[in-house]
């Protein structure tokens, strides 16, 4: 444990002080959403605690952050949401850039027919706009969050596949690859212990990306009525507050974005840091 | 004469490729003994590369396929081998290192467990603390300086020396019965060039292994090597003893190569350095007859006509011309 501890990269990261910023706004994000699962924070997001439109008090902490057209706290339902906002991105950016890393790399570095049909695959899922395959595949799928996955999932890999094909093929006929046949590693043991360490850079950013791009997604989704279903989000109560800002109640679509703000933002820092700590070249 | 441990007989590739097949190497036949280095000298596209990664079986393809011939390691055909019975020769009977090394190892692992990887898919019997024992002792055996610091660290923090001592390191862990070093000194200084080659050849007697050296430098293969092939446009042109190439060539390209190496003292003010005039034939389209024609100083009707064959021009010496005889006379002659 210890010599992870000290390996270079994580050695790296310790001295990066916004990484370490970045990396504790994540983890309480994380452990909000955890709690919430768990049902030890965020209960009573359905409860009516007050006249509607309150707004933010310190009465108690249900009040910090006022209250909706229901009269229910904002507090409770914006960390209820980045449950929902936490799973979905983890799950879109991890499945996706999974598969799409590995398919790439095999497209990449078989070629041939195998290249033929990930490229036609991806080629046909990319020729659709984004926006309306995620509507037509949440409608498939179902609304809900099963539906905002399969969909998210779908669409995902696409990023991660078509870049680390493209290194791939470049990695192919490099001297280290074809080197490794000559000790005669078989092709699976060249791919993954050989070519996909080497695109580790790729797929780290596009983790971040994608987890990025899926908590934004989810948004758009909700806003058209076809994201999470009976529970909050922060794409519901954006789309809640579409009136209310008109009348000066700031504090529901306040809340919303600014808790996503922060998380996008740190990810975003922690990615580009943590892409810096793992390239062996940087010192 | 002891039994060789390779014979190539007749060794084909082509490249299929949109414009045309391409006869990269056509009939190559030479043997390897025990302990024996072996020279391949030819300049760029001649096919010496073609050559060593057709025996190792690591062609692209397509568009690159044997056509023809045989490879007999210890008997056994190894074109005719199964890809797993391949793997299981390539890195542990027979190594390659390639010419490379600032690209040659992998960027994202540390020296130490690229020497490990092959033991650890090789000698399968090997513990974990044997195998890092080993890695220590071939560390030490190439001569790497502080090899229990160089062991943890990452090819970019050392050296294209140093690097090429791994390389030698990856390739005789497991002990091979071959090594093919396709221009292991080419990208590395000179006096770097001196002690890896040194390196090789200790190493080479002191395992055992007989060496395979592709190169185009002559002065290399003068230093190290036992027996020489010269290829030329995808064909072996001359095989020889290492002092018949020297003192006696037999074969007019042998000859101009040498002729083309820059002497010391000797050079006189305003003379060039000789060169051989012309380019090497489209192997795609080659001439009828012999294909150093255009290029030869002793070119004549028939070498237009027929190709010639390669045949037995004195004891261990095989020339590919119809003049063999002449030219080894006209270099015994000069000085």
């Amino acid at each position: 444990m210890s010599e992870l501890w000290n390996s270079r990269p994580l050695r790296k990261l310790r001295r990066d002080k916004w990484a370490l910023i970045c990396l504790a706004i994540i983890v309480s994000y994380v452990l909000v959403a955890i709690a919430v699962s768990i049902g030890v924070l965020g209960t009573g997001y359905e409860e009516r605690i007050g006249a509607k439109y309150l707004e933010p008090n310190g009465e108690n902490w249900m009040h910090w952050l006022g209250t909706d057209r229901q009269g229910r706290s904002i507090f409770a339902r914006t960390l209820y949401s980045a449950k929902i906002a936490i799973s979905i991105g983890l799950v879109s950016a991890l499945v996706g850039s999974v598969i799409g890393g590995i398919l790439g790399a095999i497209a990449g570095y078989f070629g041939k027919r195998v290249d033929d049909l990930v490229v036609w695959l991806y080629s046909t899922v990319q020729s659709i706009p984004y926006l309306l395959l995620l509507i037509m595949l949440t409608y498939i799928a179902g609304k809900g969050l099963l539906g905002l996955y399969i969909a998210f999932i779908a669409t995902s890999w696409v990023g991660p596949c078509r870049m680390v094909r493209g290194e791939v093929i470049k990695l192919r006929e490099a001297e280290y690859i074809q080197s490794a046949k000559a000790m005669g590693y078989g092709d699976w043991r060249i791919i993954f212990r050989h070519v996909i360490p080497n695109t580790m850079h790729i797929v780290l950013v596009y983790f971040a990306l994608l987890f990025v791009s899926a908590i934004k997604a989810e948004v758009i989704i909700s806003f058209l009525g076809l994201g999470v279903q009976g529970e909050p989000s922060w794409g519901i109560m954006i789309k809640q507050s579409q009136a209310e800002l008109i009348n000066g109640f700031y504090w529901q679509i306040g809340a919303a974005t600014f808790a996503m703000f922060v998380l996008v933002l740190s990810f975003n820092i922690f990615a580009d840091a943590l892409q810096d700590a793992l390239d062996p070249k940087s010192l | 004469m002891s039994k060789p441990i390779l014979e190539v007989q007749e060794l084909c590739t082509s490249f299929f490729t949109d414009e045309g097949v391409v006869h990269a190497i056509d009939k190559v036949s030479f043997s390897l003994e025990k302990g024996e280095t072996l020279g391949i000298v030819g300049e760029s596209g001649s096919g010496k590369t073609v050559t060593s990664k057709t025996l190792m079986r690591i062609i692209p393809s397509p568009p690159g396929k044997i056509t023809g011939g045989k490879v007999l390691f210890h008997g056994d055909d190894l074109v005719a081998a199964t890809d797993s019975e391949m793997r299981k020769i390539r890195g542990n009977k027979i190594a390659m290192i390639f010419q490379e090394p600032m690209s040659a190892l992998n960027p994202v692992f540390t020296v130490g467990w690229q020497i490990d990887e092959s033991l650890r898919l090789h000698q399968k019997d090997l513990s974990k603390a044997q195998r890092a024992k080993r890695v220590l002792e071939m560390l030490t055996k190439v001569k790497m300086p502080s090899p229990e610091q160089r062991v943890h660290e990452y090819p970019h923090q050392l050296s294209g020396g140093m690097r090429q001592r791994v390389m030698i390191a990856i390739a005789l862990a497991c002990n091979p019965e071959i090594l093919i070093a396709d221009e292991p000194t080419t990208a590395l200084d000179v006096t770097i060039q001196a002690q890896v080659l040194r390196l090789i050849g200790d190493l080479k007697s002191e395992l055992g292994t007989a060496v395979i050296l592709i190169t185009h430098d002559l002065g290399v293969v003068a230093e190290v090597c036992d027996r020489v092939l010269v290829m030329y446009a995808g064909q072996v042109v001359e095989e020889a003893l290492i002092d018949d190439i020297f003192h006696k060539p037999s074969h007019p390209y042998t000859r101009a190569l040498l002729r083309s190496i820059p002497k010391r003292g000797k050079r006189v003010a305003g003379a060039k350095f000789a060169t051989i005039e012309g380019m090497v034939p489209d192997l795609k389209n080659l001439p009828k007859g012999c294909r150093f024609q255009g290029r030869c100083d002793i070119e004549r009707e028939r070498c237009r006509e027929e190709e010639p064959p390669l045949v037995n021009v004195g004891e261990r010496q095989m020339s590919r011309c119809f003049f063999a005889d002449e030219v080894i006379a006209s270099s015994e002659v000069q000085p």
